[in-house]
């Protein structure tokens, strides 16, 4: 179905016309937007004549037809828009004025001041990954990791009796990340009681090595726990900890 | 030429509608084609949005149940784009001064290793990381001075960790100082990766420091 913008012309007879103004309704209803029953993308909007009538003249979904250029905004105006960026279609916005551009997503990413989240995850010394409680579309309660794109977090040394022992864990992620050089947040806090006990203090951090890779590579990055002695006190080994650290958080940002 | 949504009338002559008609569907087709592929584009993209221009609303657009709103409102000058959850639910806002909105922004992430010019990859609002004394203390120098309207300038947030060759900790921190003005500055933090005999390594393999302010 073709809309055409220049019919009907004085010169055409009212039985030519009439088809072209009936198949000029059709067109438009259908680029406008397709009923919901109709997954096929083509039209952004409600249907002009959706059965609930506040819903018409409203968006169903936003399809962002990649621009070659940056479009111009006036005064008192906003824009949003795709570019093709590094190969990819990513979603950019305009300051009112033809004022300054902004990307806001990366790869995948969204970007947050030219800096984008590729990861995170917080786990205990067994490398479970913590869950919380968030209702579902029914009600229900369900529970939900707090992680982002992070599969699993797995010991690096062997299990003792099916449990892990030792604070050596790989953070694995589901998506590689784009590239190693990426920067992260690493933290942890303590059990209490073994602080007490053994009147050690540790931390969680990227396990020491000379060689970069052994410890952050795109798919994933080696955290340890290792004991910090006193001056006068060299814990041997320092790492990996035997004991407890109770939660341990990661983070993983790359630039746009 | 403006639509006219009171075209035809009945008792219109066919000349005249003919006019009408032809003025009302070319109008249609120019101003959805205004953000939008237009009707009678022949690529197949015809109804997908080119871009959205927020045209800028003075109050907050009411939403209805099972709807989330999109739209830009006024802030401090600046036309902002603001949402707002269904059934009138509270609005928030998305973006500020050319970023998103999330409360914290990042200004400064690198990643850098021993080795003069320290830095490693792509980063983030840094020129260029000196190494004031020995090794293992770092001066991150920013691109741009820091500024907040919500904080003092050098009351920015940090994460620093390294780690090394050795079978020690890394202890990663700000360098200590009774002023806290001159290590943690508009213009550059100093940080310092320590053993636990509170001994600057010399070894670092790798580390990173993401700073953040408020937005």
């Amino acid at each position: 179905m073709v809309f055409k913008a220049n019919i009907p012309q004085p010169t055409d007879i009212i039985s030519q016309s009439q088809l072209d103004i009936s198949s000029n309704y059709q067109a438009a209803y259908e680029i406008y937007g397709k009923p919901n029953t109709e997954n096929e993308n083509i039209g952004d909007h409600v249907a002009l004549n959706d059965s609930n009538e506040d819903d018409r003249g409203a968006h169903k979904k936003l399809t962002l037809n990649e621009q070659s250029s940056d479009p111009s905004t006036l005064v008192n105006e906003m824009g949003l828009y795709s570019k093709e960026t590094n190969g990819k279609s990513e979603i950019y916005y305009r300051q009112e004025s033809d004022g300054d551009v902004s990307q806001i997503t990366d790869n995948g990413g969204i970007s947050v001041g030219g800096l984008v989240l590729r990861a995170y995850v917080a786990f205990d010394f067994q490398g479970k990954i913590i869950e919380v409680e968030r209702l579902d579309s029914e009600g229900d309660k369900i529970k939900v990791p707090v992680s982002y794109n992070v599969t699993n977090v797995t010991p690096n040394q062997a299990l003792v009796q099916g449990k892990n022992i030792k604070a050596d864990w790989n953070i694995n992620f589901t998506d590689n990340l784009p590239t190693d050089d990426y920067f992260w947040v690493l933290q942890s806090f303590n059990d209490p009681l073994f602080s007490i006990l053994s009147n050690k203090v540790v931390q969680a951090q990227p396990y020491n090595s000379a060689t970069y890779s052994d410890t952050v590579t795109t798919s994933h990055f080696r955290a340890v726990g290792i004991n910090i002695g006193t001056s006068s006190q060299t814990i041997t080994p320092a790492a990996p900890v035997l004991g407890r650290l109770q939660r341990i958080i990661f983070q993983a940002y790359t630039v746009i | 030429m403006v639509y006219d949504p009171a075209k035809p009338q009945p008792q219109d002559k066919l000349s005249v509608s003919q006019a009408d008609l032809l003025e009302n569907f070319g109008q249609l087709n120019t101003q959805f084609g205004v953000n939008h592929v237009p009707f009678d584009d022949t690529s197949g993209d015809k109804g997908k949005h080119k871009f959205v221009t927020f045209v800028e609303q003075s109050t907050d657009p009411e939403s209805k149940g099972d709807e989330h709103l999109l739209y830009t409102k006024d802030d401090s000058g600046e036309p902002e784009i603001f949402a707002r959850p269904e059934s009138n639910g509270d609005a928030y806002q998305i973006t500020k001064d050319g970023n998103l909105f999330v409360g914290l922004l990042p200004i400064v992430a690198v990643n850098f290793d021993k080795t003069a010019p320290f830095i490693q990859g792509s980063s983030l609002g840094v020129s260029s990381i000196t190494q004031p004394g020995s090794a293992g203390r770092y001066k991150i120098n920013f691109t741009a001075a820091v500024t907040t309207a919500l904080s003092g300038s050098n009351d920015y947030f940090w994460s620093i960790s390294g780690f090394d060759n050795s079978s020690n900790p890394v202890i990663a921190q700000v360098t200590n100082d009774s002023t806290y003005g001159n290590v943690v500055t508009d213009s550059f933090i100093q940080v310092d990766f320590k053993n636990q005999n509170n001994t600057l390594v010399s070894n670092l393999t790798r580390a990173t420091v993401v700073c953040w302010r408020f937005q």
